[in-house]
């Protein structure tokens, strides 16, 4: 379509002198293209000042009640869910902060282990530009291993080893990220007992939250992982994801 | 009410102060509907079309900016948009008529002698003049109607596509003059 035509479907768009395929166009066109738009929303600012001089109607009193209901019926609905999962994030952080007490004495030791596990993987100094590689060792709460999860940021992809978890047989373990930003966990996939399991860290994962601290956990599931990814079974190994090297 | 006023009540009731909300409700809703009610010529899809703007500006969904003229404008251009949509809607369902409560009665506005006064108004005003009375005619029946080329040359009894030229030369001569002014 040649420029002066788009420019004067834009303003008999705004107009409102199209009929319904024409109009269903421009719409379309309008969400899609960046010009077009612009065009419309041009034409829709001339236009305006018309609008002033429409004669008022007499609105129905019924109006008010019927607008005042729709906000609270959303705002329910809203409400009700950012209540239930802010409910989930604390039960959820309360119980890694037992689990924290309980091993308390565990973690300087886990970072030692970390570093020998993966001392072996690490570049030499030459090539100390590569990208941060971080580690977390999930312990339970004896303090006992039970995976340990690597990243490098270049990939963003989490490298899972169970190391003493025992096979499950009608549950399943479920791996979660819990930021600091206080959103609810996000769940990373089940994780196997086999030999080692990778997945891609969810796109909602800002490589730069990584280094103000997360917090991995593993819960207990239903075989087949939390209902509506909402974890509903205790945390069975936790930790927090470390940067490797300085 | 002054601009600065419901410029100010837009942003607060996006921001979800119910007060806020309200008297922007109380300031704007009779323009509204009336917009709409002319437009789709029954009062419940009329009270659809307001909702659903009211409820756009609540959600904060269609956030104003200054750049969009004056704030009432804008809130009249959002319920003429879905006023059309509806129209449109329900002509393409014309198979199932609708009954009775049909409003016929209404006169075409005068923008002219309207109680409106604002800046922007006067100077589009100054250029509405410009075009000629055919023009001018059918632009007016197309935004307060909001009825397409060919209910406009049935109204003016007029060959759909010299309606369509004049209302083209119109809406470029009033570009021309506002943007010249």
């Amino acid at each position: 379509m040649a420029d002066r035509d788009q420019e004067i479907f834009a303003a008999e768009f705004a107009l409102g002198t199209l009929n319904a395929a024409e109009r269903a166009e421009a719409e379309a066109l309008r969400a899609t293209d960046r010009d077009f738009a612009e065009r419309t929303a041009q034409w829709e600012k001339l236009l305006s000042p018309l609008g002033e001089t429409s004669p008022p109607g007499q609105v129905p009193p019924s109006l008010w009640a019927r607008i005042e209901a729709q906000i609270e019926h959303r705002r329910s609905e809203t409400g009700g869910l950012r209540e239930q999962v802010s409910e989930q994030v604390d039960a959820m952080r309360r119980s890694l902060a037992a689990w924290r007490t309980a091993a308390l004495g565990a973690a300087a030791a886990a970072a030692a282990i970390a570093l020998m596990w993966f001392g072996g993987l690490e570049p030499p100094m030459s090539q100390q530009q590569s990208p941060p590689r971080y580690v977390a060792m999930l312990q339970g709460d004896e303090g006992k291993t039970g995976f340990v999860v690597s990243m490098a940021l270049n990939d963003m992809q989490f490298v899972i080893r169970p190391v003493s978890a025992e096979t499950l047989k009608a549950k399943s373990y479920e791996l979660w990220a819990i930021m600091k930003d206080g959103k609810p966990p996000m769940t990373l996939g089940l994780v196997g007992t086999g030999a080692y399991a990778m997945m891609d860290a969810p796109p909602e994962i800002d490589p730069q939250e990584l280094e103000k601290g997360v917090q991995l956990a593993i819960s207990l599931e239903p075989a087949g992982g939390a209902p509506k990814g909402q974890s509903m079974g205790p945390i069975v190994f936790a930790g927090e994801l470390i940067r490797l090297m300085p | 009410m002054a601009e600065i006023d419901l410029k100010n009540l837009l942003e607060v009731a996006a921001r979800g102060d119910r007060k806020a909300f309200r008297q922007l409700y109380e300031a704007t809703s009779a323009q509204l509907f009336g917009v709409a009610v002319r437009i789709l010529k029954r009062s419940d899809l009329a009270e659809d079309a307001v909702q659903d703007t009211y409820l756009r500006i609540w959600n904060g969904g269609a956030g104003y900016k200054p750049g969009y003229g004056s704030p009432l404008g804008w809130m009249v251009t959002i319920t003429r948009n879905r006023s059309i949509d509806l129209l449109r809607k329900r002509s393409e369902s014309q198979l199932n008529p609708d009954t009775g409560d049909e409003i016929e009665d209404f006169t075409l506005p005068d923008p002219f002698r309207s109680a409106a006064h604002s800046a922007d108004l006067r100077a589009f005003l100054d250029c509405l003049k410009l075009l000629d009375g055919d023009s001018q005619k059918c632009v007016l029946l197309a935004y307060y109607y909001g009825y397409t080329h060919e209910e406009i040359a049935a109204g003016v009894s007029a060959p759909v596509g010299t309606v369509k030229s004049k209302i083209r030369r119109g809406l470029i001569r009033l570009r021309e003059c506002l943007s010249d002014g």
